[in-house]
């Protein structure tokens, strides 16, 4: 998810689904392959049992491992001369600041087609938005930030 | 304030993975995507070789080409094949492609999973096969021989083919799984803003219950098989009648996940095949709402019919007549859907390009596998059709024409999409019509085969059906052949062609389409100039 104006650009995971719903899911899940394991169970099935189990960890796991990013943001604030750049990981929160004059914005190609896009000063690069939006974003933030930085100058 | 990713110019510019590697660590969803095709395309041409070896077989009455056992390795693994390696995967591969897109998404929610998912299936297959070339060797007596189904007690006796087709079912299994959940949580938290599930794109909607289905599902199998191995090698009697063990519950098991898996095989076909129509009918779907409730009953009642696959294995009345009318039951919200298709193109300005063509030419013969499954659960007919060539023909109706042509509906329709690239038309057409042609005349005979008593996984057969044999199995080759007319009309189209549009078809809906064609990917070959 990306918002862009004329001092910010905000992105964060799309995260679409509701704690309330995901539990939902969860609980409809393990009610469904729980009883299908149980009645086999019953008629003496019991190996259905072990692998229903192993799955719906993996299941949870991986809700778990999504939604704990789902409060993640990156944000791109210009203040006067300065840009700061926000990062927020699992509640931590990271800042940078470059001096509009020295900052340069790179994309690069990066691993299998996916574009990366930096932001840096000197020896200094941040990335922005590497999970969190695709290549036509990362252009289209690029060549925002550009057009800011110019008239900084 | 602490630094945040930092990292010197000049370090990330060469590390990224190229040739082999690049594609064995892939997390980019359209490589992955692009990976299911290939391997399912591949494997469609393997598959379907093996049954031409069958077909020739049954070209005449009598043993020509392989003895008895060689030919029931055949069939079984041409089935495995077709369904776990052609046929899943072509539908996890389009996943992958279309469901980021469509729903607005950067990727897929798992990345790395995602790749774990497709990387177990290679060796899957090879597990399934390797059987026939050890047996060349000397080891072993080949591949399993007991059909896709496993039924003790020959597959308790069977040889070392049935171990390797257990791995290979239970190393399939775990890429379903990890494929399932990475879709389910992608359509649950990674749809754009604004997009509430009644919004979702129908091929969501399609993919969000086969994987429900899926994790429903495949630990029965899981288990089903993992009984069968330690029947087999470690002294326990779970399906052995001798021990006190119960060889029906074995196909209480397999059906309980096998009818599911063919909802499974079909749920994604019928969620993009709506949006075709839509696009070549230039009119919005008709009844998304109807197809969504549809699509849940099926899924709901797909888990609570399985035993009309043994009908005559011997069960209670009541137990018969319930899962014969349950089963009937399905065929209302298939109604209702086929009533939403035609009511799509009804009065729409429609025009045949090849998807449309195969889309349309999906419903008829789709519908023929529907009908024909309706004869089947009729508890009283099926004990003459059971196990019969009428069997045959009908899941093939259902598998070949409503799961591999409606895959290749969604290959030209998005075709374009994925490689800029058009297609080349003409030949797109004639590939259609070969293929509905020939796969008519490969199959409506065993119908009539099937009803006057020829029995399925046979090898040789009474001299009454030896013409109808004799012209399925032209039919079966001219089918085979068309196939590599596909595989050259894709070869053609990733290599070159017209520059595909961004819209490509004149209706198309979606967001899929709002991108170029192919979706923006190698933009950036040059570094773009700092500032
Ligand atoms: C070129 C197209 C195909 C031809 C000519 C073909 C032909 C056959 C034949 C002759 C049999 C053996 C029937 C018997 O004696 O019992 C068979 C079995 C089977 N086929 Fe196909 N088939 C084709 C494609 C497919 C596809 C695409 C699927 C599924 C996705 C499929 C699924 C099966 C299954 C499940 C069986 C049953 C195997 C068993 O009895 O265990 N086939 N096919
Ligand atoms: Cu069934």
């Amino acid at each position: 998810m990306l918002s862009i104006c004329e001092t910010q650009c905000i992105t964060r995971p799309n995260a679409s689904a509701s704690t309330e719903s995901v539990c939902k899911l969860l609980l409809s899940l393990l009610v469904f392959s729980g009883l299908i394991a149980l009645a086999f169970l019953h008629v003496g099935a019991w190996m259905v049992l072990p692998f229903a189990g192993l799955e719906l960890v993996l299941v949870v796991l991986a809700f778990v491992v999504v939604l704990r990013h789902s409060g993640d943001y990156e944000k791109i604030t210009f203040v006067q001369d300065q840009v700061e750049i926000e990062q927020s990981v699992l509640g931590e929160i990271k800042h940078v600041r470059f001096l509009c004059y020295w900052t340069r914005i790179t994309l690069r190609e990066g691993e299998n087609g996916k574009t990366s896009l930096w932001i840096g000063s000197h020896h200094q690069e941040v990335e922005f938005g590497r999970g969190t939006m695709d290549n036509a974003q990362r252009e289209q933030v690029a060549s925002h930030l550009k057009r800011i930085l110019l008239k900084t100058k | 304030m602490s630094t945040t990713t930092v990292a010197h110019h000049d370090e990330h510019h060469d590390d990224h993975p190229t040739g082999i590697m690049r594609w064995l660590t892939t997390t980019n969803h359209k490589d992955i995507g692009t990976m299911y095709l290939t391997f399912s395309l591949v494997m469609f041409l393997v598959g379907g070789s093996m049954i031409l070896g069958i077909r020739a077989e049954l070209f005449k009455p009598g043993l020509q080409l392989m003895n008895p056992e060689f030919f029931n390795q055949l069939i079984g693994v041409h089935a495995l094949i077709m369904i776990f390696a052609a046929l899943m995967p072509a539908a996890t591969g389009f996943a992958n492609w279309m469901l980021p897109l469509q729903i607005g998404a950067p990727d897929m929610a798992l990345p790395r999973l995602n790749n774990w998912g497709f990387w177990i299936l290679p060796p899957s297959a090879i597990l399934l096969t390797l059987p026939f070339t050890l047996a060349l060797f000397g080891v072993g007596d080949g591949a399993l021989a007991t059909g896709w189904t496993f039924y003790p007690p020959l597959s308790v006796q069977g040889g070392i083919g049935v171990d390797f087709a257990i791995f290979a079912v239970h190393l399939l299994g775990i890429s379903s799984v990890l494929g399932s959940i990475n879709i389910i949580v992608t359509i649950y938290n990674m749809r754009a803003p604004g997009m509430t599930l009644m919004k979702m794109p129908m091929f969501a909607w399609g993919w969000l219950i086969t994987a429900f289905l899926l994790i429903a599902t495949i630990p029965v199998l899981a288990g089903a098989v993992t009984m069968l191995l330690t029947d087999r090698h470690f002294g326990t009697h779970f399906f052995d009648a001798a021990g006190g063990g119960d060889p029906i519950m074995f196909q209480h098991l397999f059906w309980f996940f096998g009818h599911p898996e063919v909802y499974i095989l079909l749920l994604p076909v019928w969620g993009f095949i709506p949006q075709i129509l839509q696009t070549f009918s230039r009119k919005p779907m008709y009844g998304y709402k109807a197809q969504v409730y549809s699509l849940w009953s099926i899924g709901a009642l797909a888990v609570v019919v399985w035993a009309h696959h043994f009908f005559t294995a011997g069960m209670p009345v009541p137990a018969l007549l319930y899962f014969m009318y349950s089963t009937m039951a399905i065929s209302l919200p298939l109604a209702v859907l086929f009533y939403c298709w035609i009511r799509t193109m009804w009065k729409g300005s429609m025009s045949f390009e090849t998807p449309m063509l195969f889309t349309v030419g999906w419903i008829i013969l789709f519908g023929i596998g529907g009908l024909t499954g309706l004869v089947l659960a009729d508890v009283a007919a099926d004990a003459q059709y059971h196990n019969s060539y009428f069997v045959v023909a009908h899941f093939h109706y259902t598998l070949f024409a409503g799961g591999i042509m409606g895959i290749m509906a969604g290959v030209y329709y998005w075709l374009p999409k994925m490689t800029g690239h058009m297609y080349n038309e003409k030949l797109g057409k004639t590939h259609f019509w070969l293929t509905a042609i020939s796969f008519n005349v490969t199959f409506i005979p065993q119908f009539f085969v099937g009803l006057a008593g020829m029995p399925r996984r046979i090898p040789d057969y009474a001299l009454q059906f030896a013409e109808f044999n004799m012209i399925s199995t032209v039919g079966a080759f001219v089918l085979g052949l068309s196939q590599l007319l596909f595989v050259y009309i894709i070869i053609s189209c990733v290599k070159g062609g017209k520059k595909a549009t961004d819209r490509v078809w004149e209706g198309a809906q979606g967001l899929e389409w709002t991108l170029s064609s192919p979706p923006p990917y190698h933009s950036f070959t040059e570094q773009p100039v700092v500032k």
